[in-house]
Parts: structure tokens; C-alpha cells; sequence
């Protein structure tokens, strides 16, 4: 196979070359959206609508959008396109097998699981190897938006509620608030509020999990043991998020009363959720840096990316 | 032609062949063969057989959730329900939870006892799988017994879930059933049969799981065949 560049060096530019090269992927793509329309409706109506994937659709649109942010980034990096149809096939065929099968099957989790596979094969059908590889983490991340079975979902986001109403509890309790709890309803002066699955913060821990090896993945810290902690970490502050959105409606229901609690500013409150977590995840971020400064050699340079 | 299709231009071409061809593929292999039985529950299990016959007044069973416009969802898996309490000549009780659910996904399937109990606050004390006898030529019918206690309720459960014409046990078993129906090209119908009784003590459990079975025996018996493979697989 040839090997050739797509971009072209124009009054000291690069650009895209829109004819031969980049109009097959093009269409392609536009083939796999007509595929995954079907799927993408089913979604809509069924999984993402629903409090246990909520989660899917954000990751949906940040996966593509990291891939196209990537993709800028080839020319800088010098990578050559060397389109490889024997591997581009072999996946293409494994990934149309596995939507064939999930499809038929009702399983959403290898439906929506197969696209993974397939936009990782056309780009490695028509750019190659070393593209697939630099967009690499784009694709992990879009394993992020595929829908779990309930049942598994439901074994994990019961002792995060319990856990979450215990925590609320007890602090309220220590801030000398009028609160008792009875499993995962909470009792504030005169209201009572469930501590629902939505509430159990699963959906939140995904996407800050998601959220934060991007933000690492963006910033590039050489350090691995330090992405490694900052990774472990981002649990812990998720659910130190989640707890600080639960405490927040009950003292809004509160002084308020039920109206204002589970009104506008319910949906305020998620975004004092991601806020609270993105604050923590630099701030706890900044700390790490500090302290692997202060212990060792300053060999962990900062790159960013261009 | 070899070199149309070696030019990216004609890869594309092949791709969306290849797309087509999976679209098509899976509309193919789509289950087409629903296996669900329009026959009402209500109206063919009996009220009065053998020894037993049905209260008006029926003791309260834990809770098998329809929704009101029989739509199938995740959180309601039933078509029908129906509860009823026997009570024989000895003056015993039992009662009677049948669930059927016309047609089963890998995403809407019907609830296993041992969670929905759970769920609705009680203990599991014991649980084993048990082989139920039949008085008809099919055999023994792959069941559970449960012994469950919410605070001073001491409730022994026997159950079977009949998917197609399995009896799965266990979650993945189920997930196994509907999956192979599903390459056989059939949606199967599911249909929960869960007897209960309240035990006095831990001493009455054998005896009230002894009862159980023979009250499911010969509640089989007692329904023609034609509708007795609601609650029975349908072999050949």
C-alpha cells in the first residue's frame, strides 16, 4: 500500500485533502450512521433514558469529540497513513458480527458495544495502525457510553445509596440538623426524602472516572504512578461529590420546603455536583504534583498537547 | 475490479456493502416465533381440587408488580398475576402466585423470588435447588425451595420458572434459556409458579415443603392438558 500524507502544505498550512483520501472514510462513516441509526432510536427511547445509563450519552459525545481533537494533532506528530485492509477487515468483520448478534439477541451490551469495534476498523482500513493507535484512548473512552445489564448495575448502586444516606446522616447530624434515616430515606425537620439510584452517584462515578483519564490524557503527565493515584482517587471524590449533592437538597428542602428542593434546583444541584468534583480532581491533581516535586527529581516534565 | 476495490474509493463501496448485508443479517435473525399463549390465567386454574379448595379472602403474598397497561418493562415483567390462597380440609393454608409474561427479553425478564423477597424485606435462611415431581409422563420439574423470614414471618416458598420450554435456575441460566430460544428463532413466554406457606416454626418446614409439592402435583393434574402447559413446557 502507498503510503501517503493528508495533509498538504499550503502558504505554510497544512490542510486536509478533501478528494481521494478523506471522501471514502467519509463515506464510510456516513454508512455507519445509517447502520447505528436503528440503535442510536433504541437508545434514545430505552437505555439513555433511563437514571442507570444516563451517563451514555455524555460519553458519547465527548469519545467523538476527543477523536476529532486527536485526529488534529496527526500532522504535528508526523504520522503517516498507511491503510491496512487486512486488519481492517478482520475487525470490521468481528464487530459487524457482534451488532449482528446483539441486535437479533436484544442484547444492548454487544449492539452498542460492537460500534467500538467498527469505527476502530474503518480507521485503520483507510488510515492504518499508527492512526488507530494515537486515537487509541478515544476509543477506550467510548466503551464508557455502552449500557449495562440492570442486574449488574443494581448489585453496585445499592451499597453506594446506603453508603451515600449513612454519610449525609451522620454529618447533618454532627451540624446538629433534625435528621434521622431508615435505609435510604432520610428525614429532614418535617420532609422525607429517598435517596434514589439516581442519587447513588453510579452514573457520575462513570463519567468523572471518564472525565478525569481524559483530563490526564489531555494534560500528559509522564508520571504513571501519579495518573495511577489520580484515578483511585477520583472514586473517593465522587463519591465525596455525590454526598455533597445529597446534603445540599436535603438543607434546601430544608429551609425551603419540598418545592424548591425538588424543583430547579434539583438539576442545580448536579451541576454543584460535577463542580465540586472537577474543583476536587485539580485541586487533588495540584497536590499530587506538589508532592512528587517535593519528594523527587524533577524528571516529570509536562507536555502539552498541541 | 481488483483494483477498484484495492483503491480507498472502492473499500468504501465494499464497507457499505458489508453494513447493508449486517443490517439485513440482523433483521434475519431476528426471533420471529412468539410463543406466548393467549389464554387467561384467571379463568383455567381451578378454584377447588383435590383436597384444596380457594379463599375469598386471600392471605397477602409478596408483591409481583403489572403495570396497568400490561405494557413489559424491566421494573414490570408480568402480563397477569394472580394470587389466591388454598386452604384444605385440615384447615392448612397455601397460597398461590402464578406470573406469566408473554414474551421474554435479555433486558425484560421475569424476577426471580429470591430477589423480589429480598427486596421487600426479608431474610433468606436456606435456599437449595429441588427436582419437583410430577404425576404426568414429563418428569420432574427443576424447581427452588426458599425458607424466608420478614421479622416474626417464617414463610417457606417452593418455585419454578418455566421460560419456553426450560426451566432455567439461577440468573445466567435464564439469560441462557432466552438466548437459546432466541437462536432457535422463538421468543419464549415465561411463567413464575411460586406456592407459600407460613410456617408456625422452623420444626413445620418439611412438612410444609412436603405439602407444597404435592399441592403443585396435583394442581398440574387437575388442569387439562391444553392449559396445564401455561404452567408446564409443552414437550413433545
Amino acid at each position: 500500500m502507498m503510503q501517503f500524507n493528508i495533509f498538504k502544505e499550503e502558504d505554510g498550512e497544512t490542510r486536509f485533502r478533501l478528494r481521494s483520501e478523506l471522501l471514502p472514510f467519509f463515506i464510510a462513516c456516513l454508512g455507519l450512521c445509517c447502520l447505528y441509526f436503528a440503535t442510536g432510536v433504541d437508545l434514545y427511547h430505552g437505555a439513555w433514558s433511563s437514571t442507570r445509563n444516563a451517563h451514555g450519552p455524555i460519553m458519547f459525545g465527548v469519545g467523538i469529540w476527543f477523536l476529532w481533537f486527536r485526529a488534529q494533532t496527526l500532522a504535528s506528530k508526523g504520522i503517516t497513513f498507511k491503510p491496512a485492509p487486512l486488519i481492517g477487515f478482520m475487525v470490521l468483520l468481528l464487530g459487524l458480527s457482534i451488532y449482528v448478534f446483539g441486535r437479533s439477541q436484544t442484547f444492548p451490551f454487544f449492539e452498542v458495544g460492537s460500534f467500538v469495534f467498527v469505527l476502530c476498523a474503518l480507521v485503520l482500513l483507510f488510515f492504518g495502525t499508527k492512526t488507530a493507535r494515537h486515537l487509541g484512548f478515544g476509543f477506550f473512552f467510548l466503551i464508557f457510553m455502552v449500557p449495562l445489564p440492570p442486574s449488574f448495575v443494581d448489585v453496585l448502586t445499592l451499597p453506594l445509596k446506603i453508603a451515600v444516606s449513612y454519610t449525609v446522616e451522620h454529618i447533618l447530624y454532627a451540624l446538629h440538623y433534625p435528621v434521622a434515616r431508615s435505609g435510604v430515606v432520610l428525614t429532614v425537620g418535617h420532609y422525607q426524602l429517598l435517596v434514589a439510584d439516581a442519587c447513588s452517584g453510579l452514573n457520575s462515578l462513570f463519567t468523572l472516572e471518564a472525565m478525569g483519564l481524559l483530563y490526564m490524557n489531555l494534560v500528559r503527565y509522564e508520571s504513571g504512578l501519579r495518573n495511577a493515584m489520580l484515578a483511585l482517587l477520583i472514586m473517593p471524590i465522587s463519591f465525596a461529590s455525590n454526598m455533597t449533592r445529597v446534603m445540599f437538597l436535603c438543607l434546601i428542602t430544608y429551609y425551603f420546603g419540598d418545592d424548591m428542593g425538588q424543583g430547579f434546583l434539583h438539576g442545580f444541584a448536579g451541576i454543584v455536583l460535577f463542580l465540586t468534583a472537577l474543583i476536587l480532581i485539580i485541586g487533588v491533581d495540584s497536590g499530587l504534583r506538589y508532592i512528587s516535586a517535593k519528594v523527587g527529581p524533577p524528571k516529570a516534565v509536562k507536555h502539552a498537547a498541541a | 475490479m481488483s483494483t477498484f476495490f484495492s483503491r480507498p474509493l472502492g473499500r468504501s463501496f465494499l464497507v457499505c456493502a458489508l453494513f447493508a448485508a449486517s443490517a439485513l443479517g440482523a433483521w434475519a435473525f431476528t426471533p420471529r416465533q412468539y410463543m406466548q399463549q393467549d389464554v387467561l390465567l384467571a379463568k383455567v386454574v381451578p378454584s377447588q381440587f383435590g383436597d384444596w379448595k380457594e379463599l375469598t379472602n386471600g392471605l397477602e403474598q409478596t408483591a409481583l408488580s403489572v403495570a396497568s397497561d400490561g405494557t413489559l418493562s424491566e421494573e414490570q415483567p408480568y402480563n397477569e398475576v394472580i394470587m389466591r390462597t388454598y386452604e384444605n380440609s385440615l384447615g392448612e393454608r397455601v397460597m398461590l402466585a402464578l406470573g406469566y409474561a408473554k414474551q421474554q427479553k435479555q433486558e425484560v425478564k421475569i424476577h426471580r423470588p429470591e430477589v423480589c423477597y429480598v427486596a421487600q424485606g426479608f431474610q433468606v435462611l436456606d435456599e437449595r435447588l429441588v427436582d419437583l415431581p410430577q404425576s404426568r409422563p414429563s418428569a420432574s420439574i427443576p424447581g427452588q425451595r426458599l425458607l424466608m423470614r420478614n421479622g416474626g414471618r417464617l414463610e417457606a416458598v417452593t418455585y419454578w420458572i418455566r421460560i419456553g420450554a426450560d426451566y432455567p435456575r439461577g440468573g445466567l441460566n435464564t439469560r441462557l434459556a432466552i438466548l437459546r430460544h432466541g437462536v432457535h428463532g422463538q421468543v419464549p413466554d415465561a411463567m413464575l409458579v411460586r406456592v407459600s406457606t407460613i410456617l408456625p416454626g422452623e420444626s413445620d418446614t418439611q412438612h410444609g415443603f412436603e405439602q407444597q409439592e404435592r399441592f403443585l402435583a396435583d394442581l398440574v393434574h387437575a388442569m387439562p392438558a391444553g392449559t396445564a402447559k401455561m404452567l408446564v413446557a409443552d414437550k413433545p
